[in-house]
């Protein structure tokens, strides 16, 4: 586990009373969470393909951007810190390079993202 | 506690139901939440809703927070609201563009719930506190026909207009976000209006706002750069911090500053107020093996400059 942190762990500080008051979040963050995988799964497959590469990295970047606002203090720690790295990486002011390029060093990371998204599905 | 209007802005839907659930959990429920800057602004242009505070996410597809700040900053009304930038920890380097733009203050994402509470507390004690003021204000006018806007001279009033100049508090939020490396490349520069108390009492409110506005247009003009920002910290004393290459002379500043405010000579005189005397204070930036904290960097810069003011007295009072 490339980050170090256990699965789902909770947000430091975070404890049950505090998750459990924002279990209503915590369940919409669960059910956006399938979409999310669908659409970075069909983004993955442009980029791939190169159709379009840099506007689909670029909305892979914001889904990232969009889950590592919210899953820590939503009891994800490993999505989050996950959902940062895809984002910083494939990000061109922070990275630089082709969207090739970005998503030749983004890969691995996604593909962590994917499953402990899949894992928050269990959740 | 008083109530307390908060407009959140937010492109993210999930992120805007957590805010409203912590900051509820910390006592704020009177919160409007929309999801662009175009909406914000429309609602705020509307004048539907008077809010007391303000939070934006920086990076939004379309308007910006950035923009979105600056663009609040234009409304008068808000002029002093309160605005909280949100920003991801990967993206601290908006932070600067942010205060330039006149922001109060950011929290960072993901949020919990006790930085949220120490930020949001603190604009809420300063909204309170003006609160307070103005009550007196009304209170003052309608007992003695008192000029309307009350402020006083030990208080770090804004001032308006004037590009690069900030709030002070936004200044002193800034260079609490520089780390020791980045404060390295800084330097804190104060400039006091040595008459400023005579000013004070010679002008009605609406003349000394006017009077400090345009010593902070004066100033800016001395700078001959573009990256500083500058807060009036109270006492007829401005801040600057500036890159620590871009340093002037202070002695060149101050004849500078001099000379361009004797062109405002005859207004003065047609106001009946004293011609503004600045004097400039040492440079200050942090040795790089010495610890100075970056609010003992803008304290040291105004004890200096008010150093210089009382050497300069010391000599007058020698030579008579």
């Amino acid at each position: 586990m490339k980050t170090g942190l256990p699965q789902n762990a909770p947000a430091p500080g975070a404890n049950p009373a505090y998750l459990a008051a924002l279990e209503p979040v915590r369940r919409r963050f669960i059910e956006t969470t399938e979409a999310r995988i669908l659409e970075i799964e069909a983004l993955r497959l442009d980029v791939e393909a190169g159709r379009d590469a840099e506007a689909a990295a670029r909305q892979i970047a914001r889904i990232a951007h969009k889950i590592s606002g919210v899953a820590a203090t939503l009891g994800f720690a490993q999505v989050g810190a996950l959902a940062a790295q895809v984002e910083r990486l494939l990000d061109a002011g922070h990275s630089g390079g082709t969207a090739k390029d970005r998503w030749a060093r983004a890969k691995p990371q996604v593909e962590s993202l994917l499953d402990a998204l899949e894992a928050v599905l269990d959740a | 506690m008083a109530s307390f209007r908060i407009l959140a802005v937010d492109d993210d839907p999930i992120f805007l139901l957590l805010l409203e659930h912590v900051l509820r959990r910390i006592g704020y429920t009177d919160l409007r939440c929309v999801s662009s800057g175009d909406e914000a602004l429309k609602i705020i242009r509307s004048g539907e809703q008077v809010f007391d505070c303000f939070l934006l996410d920086i990076e939004m597809p379309g308007m910006d927070g950035i923009e979105l700040c600056r663009r609040i900053r234009a409304v008068p009304s808000h002029r002093r609201t309160p605005i909280v930038m949100i920003t991801a920890m990967n993206s601290q380097h908006f932070i600067e563009a942010a205060f330039a733009s006149g922001a109060t203050d950011y929290i960072t994402k993901p949020i919990d719930d006790i930085e949220l509470k120490a930020r949001i507390g603190m604009v809420a004690r300063l909204v309170d506190e003006r609160r307070r003021g103005n009550a007196l204000e009304d209170q003052l006018h309608a007992q003695s026909g008192l000029p309307l806007a009350q402020i006083s001279f030990d208080d770090p009033i804004p001032v308006a207009d004037v590009g690069g100049v900030v709030e002070y508090l936004g200044l002193e939020n800034y260079v609490l976000t520089l780390g020791r490396l980045k404060l390295f490349g800084h330097a804190a520069i104060a400039f006091k209006i040595v008459n400023a108390s005579e000013i004070f009492l010679a002008a009605d409110a609406v003349s000394y706002l006017d009077t400090l506005a345009n010593v902070a247009s004066v100033i800016v003009g001395t700078l001959k750069t573009q990256q500083f920002m500058m807060a009036y910290a109270g006492r007829g004393e401005f801040v600057c911090m500036t890159a620590r290459a871009s340093v002037v002379d202070p002695d060149d500043l101050k004849l500078e500053i001099a000379v361009r405010l004797g062109e405002y000579r005859k207004l003065y005189e047609e106001l009946g107020v004293p011609l503004p005397v600045v004097r400039v204070g040492e440079p200050q930036a942090p040795g790089f093996f010495t610890r100075v904290t970056p609010l003992a960097l803008l304290d040291r810069a105004r004890a200096s400059v008010r150093d210089v003011v009382a050497r300069r007295e010391l000599m007058t009072a020698l030579e008579h």
